[in-house]
């Protein structure tokens, strides 16, 4: 469902991915790893849009469709959902009246009928049960003084309540204590379903030990220099990064 | 060298709506009319504010001193209009004035319990005229803005509200201006005066608005003298329309221990200005000035706030915000005066602006005069546009690039409406969400919990 195909991008003008090709199939689960600076968080934000990361070559395909050419709420309609690595505070706009307008924004797209406050709150409170958050942080503003753990789990509870077809978590692991990363990984296990798929961006192999992917890449200066299956996370955690950035240095670069 | 105001062309009608208005108060005690006379005399001598003028730098008054304004008429106008005006849920003592004067068969100015008062000030100045002496155009004699000294010559009607010594209301007050008329542009001019004596306490709700869309100019002034320990909030909502020109004063002295707050919204008029000058005038007394400003389209929007810190121990907040869009201009002045013997002051201003494109304009001014050695005052200004961060966040969910900005920009503005009565808030949210650039869409976005 998602094909990119030797992607070159760039951020503020500097190019960051370096010819990036990766298939994604429904029911899948990809983990990118690498180490800082690889291009692991511009691929993610190159998929949700962000403006700023910009494409200038190759091309990124969802189900057929040239996903570039779609605005970022369009993509979220299509059910692509970007759990961030530093979601934003917005103060003055709750939980509960964002997550309302999101879904029903995904609701319309799909020609469902928008749900109405009273099945919208049950719906809601059923998933924050699961994610393990308490009520209360429905009528906070979004983020706003959530502590580093509080604000991942609030991206886990936005992708359990818009169940996106793709979820890509951009190191949503990081920083968390063992209960948070367990509640995101649980988070992420009860999304797995054959017609979803799911990408981990991440650094560590830990958050993997919870969620097992089926295919690992890793990522090294703009370019995925090695795929495999899981133990290729744990010779990674063993070994660090240090061995594939040299057997990249001495690949000749095409 | 500029002309003399009186032999200005605009001199004469003012001249004629002063003689005229001076016929309404022939019953007035006689310090009435010379006080009228002294400020017409300070009117006339100055005139309009000229651009020179640094209180008036960046709000020109030509439009209005250029238009042929008419004392506004005599109208009656029934229940069903002035309605929609009185917030849903209201039920407490309403004085409703329309072009200027009292309208007692409309107005609800009975049952509030003893000790308190609300009255026309004709009324009161019959039955207790030493009462009013002290304060009725005296808690703002030395304004040396022109349009106090207007509003002294020219004002018709008002509201007297009084608080006896220990007064607590528990129901806010409401007064509202209605303006009416479409044919030729009118003027009106109204002054309140509210006294809360010792240990008193009441909430006013001022609300004032256009009926039509007719050019008028409506001039207000409110004096509000706070007695020892006694407690006065202040709320106004105006929104007139968009082609009036509402200009209004707020002038409060706060005894000690007393405590005054305001909270101003302002959405409506071509040109709009707001004063407010409080002088914390006893060991103790607090004030807090907070509003916001919105402006769209043509508007200029004014806000210009003083406060007097006179005595040692007193203290004042500030919280203004502005929203500012279409080729619209907003101004804020605020000035803070810590005088020599006022030390242990503490004062603290901001003010936060959000432009909404490229051709907003906002002049933003705070002025600390500090005279004292041992104060704590701050200040702090910013003007920004919508934290794109945020926008993009917003839109990786699903909402469209105009809806999470109505919803960012709305939410922006909620915040000045934190704590208020709810129903001056639903009243408050109504008019802002119908004013708002994309109101409709943040309307859709916040509705129904």
């Amino acid at each position: 469902m998602l094909e990119i195909r030797d992607l070159y991008a760039a951020v503020d003008g500097k190019t960051i991915l370096k010819g990036i090709t990766l298939t994604v199939n429904p029911g899948e689960v990809h983990a990118i790893m690498g180490p800082n600076g690889s291009g692991k968080s511009t691929l993610a934000n190159i998929l949700a849009g962000r403006e700023g990361y910009r494409v200038e070559s190759g091309s990124i395909t969802w189900f057929g469709r040239d996903l570039t050419a779609l605005p970022p709420e369009e993509r979220a309609r299509e059910g692509i959902f970007l759990a961030f690595q530093y979601p934003v505070e917005i103060p003055g706009v709750s939980n509960l009246y964002f997550l309302k307008a999101a879904l029903n924004a995904r609701r319309k797209h799909r020609g469902e009928p928008e749900l109405d406050a009273m099945d919208f709150l049950a719906l809601v409170k059923g998933k924050m049960a699961d994610v393990g958050m308490d009520e209360a942080f429905l009528y906070r503003a979004v983020n706003e003084g959530f502590s580093g753990g509080e604000k991942k789990r609030n991206e886990i509870l936005q992708m359990a309540v818009l169940e996106p077809t793709l979820a890509i978590l951009d190191e949503t692991d990081s920083g968390l204590d063992i209960d948070a990363l367990k509640a995101v990984a649980a988070g992420v296990n009860r999304l797995r379903a054959p017609d979803r798929s799911i990408v981990l961006v991440t650094h560590y192999q830990r958050l993997l030990d919870h969620v097992v992917p089926d295919q690992v890449h890793v990522l090294a200066q703009g370019r995925i220099v090695k795929s495999g299956g899981r133990e290729l996370a744990l010779e990674l955690e063993q070994r660090g990064y240090g061995w594939i950035e040299q057997e990249v240095a001495h690949e000749p670069l095409l | 060298m500029s002309l003399s105001f009186e032999s200005r062309p605009a001199y004469l009608p003012y001249r004629e709506a002063f003689d005229q208005t001076g016929r309404l108060w022939d019953d007035a005690p006689a310090w009435v009319a010379a006080r009228r006379e002294e400020a017409w005399n300070r009117f006339s001598a100055v005139g309009f504010p000229s651009p020179r003028d640094e209180e008036w730098k960046y709000t020109p008054t030509s439009a209005i001193e250029q238009t042929a304004f008419r004392p506004a008429p005599e109208t009656l106008l029934v229940l069903r209009q002035v309605e929609p005006f009185i917030p849903f849920g209201f039920s407490g003592p309403v004085a409703v004035f329309v072009n200027g004067r009292l309208q007692p068969a409309l107005s609800r100015l009975g049952g509030l319990p003893e000790g308190a008062t609300l009255v026309g000030l004709h009324s009161a100045l019959a039955l207790w005229p030493e009462e009013l002496e002290p304060n009725l155009m005296r808690l703002a004699a030395d304004e040396d803005n022109p349009f106090a000294a207007l509003n002294g010559a020219l004002a018709e009607d008002g509201a007297y509200l009084r608080l006896r010594q220990g007064i607590e209301l528990d129901q806010p007050v409401l007064l509202l201006h209605l303006t009416a008329g479409n044919h030729v542009p009118v003027m009106a001019h109204l002054r309140h005066l509210v006294v809360a004596e010792a240990g008193s306490r009441v909430t006013l709700l001022a609300r004032q608005a256009s009926l039509g869309d007719g050019v008028h100019f409506v001039d207000t002034l409110t004096e509000v003298a706070v007695g020892e320990g006694a407690a006065v909030d202040y709320l106004k909502l105006q929104e007139e329309s968009p082609r009036a020109y509402p200009l209004a004063q707020l002038r409060a002295r706060v005894e000690k221990d007393g405590r005054f707050s305001s909270r101003i919204f302002s959405f409506g008029g071509q040109l709009a200005r707001e004063d407010v000058h409080v002088e914390l005038a006893g060991s103790g007394a607090s004030c807090q000035l907070d509003g916001l400003y919105l402006a769209d389209g043509h508007q200029h929007t004014d806000t210009h706030t003083r406060i007097d810190h006179r005595v040692p121990a007193t203290s004042s907040r500030q919280t203004y915000k502005g929203i500012v869009a279409g080729r619209a201009r907003a101004v804020f002045k605020g000035r803070v005066l810590v005088e020599r013997d006022a030390q242990q002051a503490d004062a603290r201003q901001a003010n936060h602006n959000l432009l909404l494109s490229p051709e907003a304009e906002i002049d933003t001014t705070p002025q600390l005069e500090i005279y004292a050695d041992d104060v704590k005052c701050s200040h702090g200004a910013t003007v920004g546009q919508l934290d794109e961060k945020q926008v993009f966040y917003l839109r990786s969910r699903g909402l469209d690039d105009a809806a999470a900005r109505a919803a960012l920009t709305y939410a922006f503005a909620a915040g000045a409406m934190e704590g208020a009565i709810p129903c001056v808030r639903e009243a408050v949210a109504a008019t802002l969400l119908e004013r708002l650039p994309g109101g409709e869409l943040a309307r859709e976005f916040f509705h129904e919990f």
